[in-house]
């Protein structure tokens, strides 16, 4: 056996040792996305058609919008969901294509010499036909194939955090529908308050008009009320442009196209909290579910394979193995060789120790994110805490003295101790009371998203948890992989 | 020998010597005593004067006499003033202060000449003095705290002591932390009966407190930091419906004493049906010739008003103050004046927002005791309509500081008669015969007479112009 068959066999072994997944773990992505999704994942082109899909958001939009429709919804239509799964086949090709062995590098030449000539000693040119040859060469990086295995490990390692980014991502988008789901519906109960508010002073008004018609008062005073009304108005314009935006907002994260966003119906009030007493944080499980730890875990994981092979290669540099068979003259002639860069001046040092830096890096990135992991993971729990709180202080305590003072305003009214526009006025104040009750409810569900967002291995902004920032910035502040 | 007039003026001169001695040092009198006295004092003392034989006893509307007990001849009585829960009309309690348990005090009775002795127990919260109010007496027995005595404390006793020098109508009240404690109801009337009589004595003697008190719809003590929207107004602290009637028989002299306790009102009292004469003051009696038929007496606040008629007229007859706002009962001041709207379209547009808001006050307040009665519009609990209760013919439409003197004919008792059914006939519905008799035409816009008073026997003309 020659020394061209070892290699080939050998070659051959390596590859055939290779092995990815037929899904490239796609499977695996949907059993971890399940927690964290209201409703069973759907590949748009993978496991649903477009027309399906399609037909699908028109059958959910058909209905009020629902958590859970929500995050369907977003699942279907959202297109940078798409962008994500596109993503993540861009790494499972980039994986697949580490997982190859290097091709080896070949060279042919061929050669068809043009006659000799010589000259006499007239002058005369005689030509000489030679026959024709070739070289063809075969040069592979000997490094490349020893740090075969290292190298795929890399590569899986780095496909790994890829889908940990993705999956951070999807869960995210889905967060973010669910959160702007309760603006949208908090924004709506919140227009309608406004609009009763504003009905209230509409009505003061009208009765201070009705006052001034008979005489009864002087313009001045109708002229103040009418100033309440147009206050208010403009409280209710506030209002409409909350609930616009929040709805637009909505409508945006889940990616909805101009015909279907004309559908979305948003009916009803937030749901009634069904409020229980918090277990305790599950810290560690939070630590152990983070997608971010881990998708930095697996990142760290590829750089310390890598930082290994770099440490050889920075050092020795390419070490290519060359072979080559030329025929000449009709016989073949074999040969072979290597070739490596001879570390005279460059012995590697600045690459590994930017390696190593990078590394640190890494490593320090790391812990500042368990540490700020594990402070918000606090706080979230003593923000739902609180905002458990203040709804039953709102049910127990706010919303019934409401209630109370606008039936004793009533009664008040009744025996005339008080005349009408300071009854209006009662309702006004009750139904800011309501306006006050609803923002609680919707922070408290969207605290409880947060953290139910957080247990399921994702990270919500919590810095802003009590009134979540819209552009919740869990996958936002990546560009590490 | 003198004469029996001059023997009354030198008597007179005497009274006056002896009440200025009896005062202490405080009398200023320049040989006029301003009091009424019907005996002479100095250096006598008299028996302690007995109901029946010395004086018909007075009648306390909704209240009650002090009653007493002889010890070597001086008149012991004793108040207690405490915390108390007081009804001013069914419907409507409060925690008031007051004496013997009852808001306001008992009124003390005695005769002119009467030794007696006050025992003052103070079982409320705050220290108090009681002050004898238009009582001649002396310096130190004043009760003013700080300036006649120091403040009794809780759960002290104090004693005060004198001899009455003068008859009429008197007022008792704490003089410490006035403003609070009278707010909360600290005062109780005085009657003095002459020693000797002078002028015919009442048949029915009547004895009434006028008051004013700030209690919120719903609130269970009155508010003794207002100082000019009261809403509460009392005779012998209690509010129409709840103040009970004067019941009179036909003929009998009556007699009517009114003080006046209020923070902050005067309170003109009009009595229908009657002209009466002012007979005397706190001060003392009127002269008789310097009394003038009167049908209102104004009573300010911080006197007494006593008043005498003969109830000659049969009937139901109002009584109360004429400031109109003094016989509503608790309303707020500050509600929009509703007169003429359309109530309508207000109830259109509001009751979407207010399921139970009515437009009240569209055509006055009259109705609004109706709508309570009625059953339909509710009032917070513990407080009473602005305007009165039923009546034999409809909603009488006045509260407050109102009561009604009830003359009767052959009546065999002094409880209640009911309504009066007048035989003489009533106000009532006129027919068309009637119109068409005396040519009036409801349709027809009344207009005024011209100024020279001219009267028309013909038919009105319905077009008539004036020409001035």
């Amino acid at each position: 056996m020659t020394l061209k068959h070892l290699w080939l066999g050998g070659a051959f072994l390596l590859v055939s040792c290779v092995s990815v997944p037929k899904d490239a773990g796609f499977s695996e992505f949907d059993a971890m996305l399940a927690p964290m999704l209201p409703a069973p994942a759907q590949w748009v082109g993978e496991t649903i058609s477009e027309q399906e899909a399609s037909d699908r958001i028109s059958a959910l939009l058909s209905d009020p919008l629902t958590e859970a429709s929500v995050a369907e919804i977003t699942m279907l239509a959202n297109r940078d969901l798409r962008a994500v799964l596109y993503g993540l086949k861009e790494a499972r090709g980039n994986y697949v294509d580490d997982a190859s062995l290097p091709n080896p590098f070949i060279t042919a030449l061929f050669v068809d010499e043009p006659s000799e000539t010589s000259a006499d000693c007239f002058g005369n040119l005689t030509r000489f036909d030679t026959p024709i040859g070739g070289q063809i060469g075969v040069g592979i990086e000997i490094l490349d194939i020893l740090f075969f295995p290292k190298t795929l490990k890399a590569a899986k390692a780095e496909f790994t955090a890829a889908k940990y980014s993705s999956l951070r991502h999807f869960a995210d988008h889905s967060y973010q529908a669910r959160l702007k789901f309760y603006e949208a519906m908090a924004a709506k109960q919140i227009l309608g308050l406004a609009e009763q508010s504003y009905e209230a002073m509409a009505a003061n008004a009208e009765v201070a008009q009705a006052l001034f018609d008979a005489g009864n008062i002087a313009e001045v005073d109708l002229a103040q009320e009418k100033l309440f009304e147009a206050q208010m108005k403009s409280e209710l314009i506030k209002a409409e442009r909350g609930f616009e935006m929040a709805k637009s907002h909505l409508i945006k994260t889940m990616g909805l196209s101009p015909e279907k966003s004309d559908s979305v119906k948003l009916e009803g009030r937030l749901r009634t909290p069904d409020i229980t007493e918090l277990e305790a944080l599950p810290v560690q499980s939070v630590m152990d579910r983070n997608l971010e730890l881990k998708h930095r875990e697996a990142l760290i994981d590829a750089a310390g394979i890598r930082m290994g092979m770099k440490d050889v290669m920075s050092f020795v540099g390419d070490v290519e193995l060359e072979g080559e068979v030329e025929r000449h003259d009709g016989a073949y002639e074999y040969s072979g060789g290597i070739g490596f860069e001879l570390p005279i001046f460059n012995f590697g040092q600045g690459k590994r120790e930017a390696a190593r830096a990078r590394m640190e890096m890494m490593g320090q990135q790391y812990i500042a994110r368990q540490y700020a992991l594990d402070t918000n993971a606090h706080l979230l729990y003593t923000n739902l805490s609180a905002a458990r709180r203040e709804i039953l202080h709102q049910r127990k305590q706010v919303l019934p003295l409401s209630q109370q003072v606008l039936k004793g305003m009533q009664l008040d009214y009744n025996a005339m101790h008080i005349g009408v526009f300071d009854l209006l006025n009662a309702k006004r104040n009750q139904l800011a009371t309501g306006i006050a009750y609803v923002q609680a409810v919707e922070d408290y569900w969207k605290t409880r998203a947060a953290y139910e967002y957080l247990l399921a291995g994702g990270t919500p902004d919590i810095d802003a948890s009590s009134h979540l920032n819209p552009s919740v910035g869990g996958a936002s502040e990546e560009g590490d992989h | 020998m003198p004469s029996r007039r001059d023997t009354f003026k030198m008597a007179g001169l005497g009274a006056s010597a002896l009440a200025l001695g009896g005062a202490g040092r405080g009398g200023q009198h320049s040989g006029h005593h301003a009091h009424s006295e019907s005996v002479p004092h100095k250096g006598r003392t008299y028996s302690p004067g007995k109901a029946g034989d010395d004086y018909r006893p007075v009648i306390t509307p909704d209240g009650s006499t002090l009653s007493y007990k002889l010890v070597d001849g001086v008149k012991v009585f004793h108040l207690t003033a405490e915390e108390v829960e007081h009804e001013f009309s069914p419907g409507l309690k409060a925690l008031c202060w007051g004496y013997n348990g009852q808001v306001h005090g008992p009124t003390i009775e005695a005769v002119e000449g009467d030794k007696v002795r006050v025992y003052v127990t103070n079982n409320l919260i705050a220290p108090t003095t009681i002050h004898w109010h238009g009582i001649i007496l002396n310096s130190g027995m004043d009760g003013v705290g700080g300036l006649n005595q120091r403040a009794i404390m809780p759960g002290e006793t104090f004693i005060y002591e004198w001899t009455f020098v003068q008859h009429g109508t008197f007022m008792y009240h704490s003089h410490h932390d006035e403003m609070t404690q009278m707010a909360l109801g600290l005062m109780g009337m005085i009657v003095v009966h002459p020693r000797k009589r002078t002028e015919p004595a009442p048949d029915r003697d009547f004895v009434m407190m006028l008051g004013t008190w700030a209690l919120r719809p719903g609130a269970r003590r009155p508010d003794p930091n207002e100082m000019s929207d009261f809403n509460v107004l009392t005779i012998n602290a209690k509010s129409y419906p709840g103040t009970a009637p004067l019941v009179v028989k036909m003929g009998e002299r009556v007699r009517i004493r009114i003080g006046n306790l209020s923070a902050m009102d005067h309170h003109p009292i009009h009595l229908h049906g009657y002209a009466f004469e002012e007979i005397a003051t706190d001060g003392g009696v009127i002269p008789k010739s310097a009394r003038r038929p009167e049908t209102t007496v104004l009573v300010p606040t911080g006197s007494t008003r006593t008043i005498e008629f003969v109830a000659h007229n049969p009937g139901d007859w109002a009584m109360h103050c004429h400031m109109t706002h003094h016989v509503m009962t608790q309303m707020g001041h500050d509600v929009p004046n509703m007169i003429g709207v359309d109530p309508q379209a207000l109830n259109r547009r509001i009751s979407p927002l207010l399921p139970h808001y009515m437009t009240m006050g569209q055509d006055g307040m009259g109705e609004m005791g109706k709508h309570i009665e009625s059953g339909h519009m509710q009032v917070p609990e513990n407080s009473l309509p602005m305007v009165g209760a039923q009546g034999p013919h409809d909603y009488i439409t006045m509260g407050g500081m109102f009561t009604i003197l009830k003359v009767r004919k052959g009546l065999t008792s002094y409880d209640d008669p009911g309504w009066y059914d007048d035989p003489d006939g009533m106000a009532r519905l006129a027919t068309q015969a009637e119109l068409s008799r005396d040519g009036i035409d409801p349709s027809v816009k009344a207009m005024p007479h011209s100024s020279s008073g001219h009267m028309s026997h013909d038919k009105p003309k319905s077009n008539m112009k004036h020409e001035h």
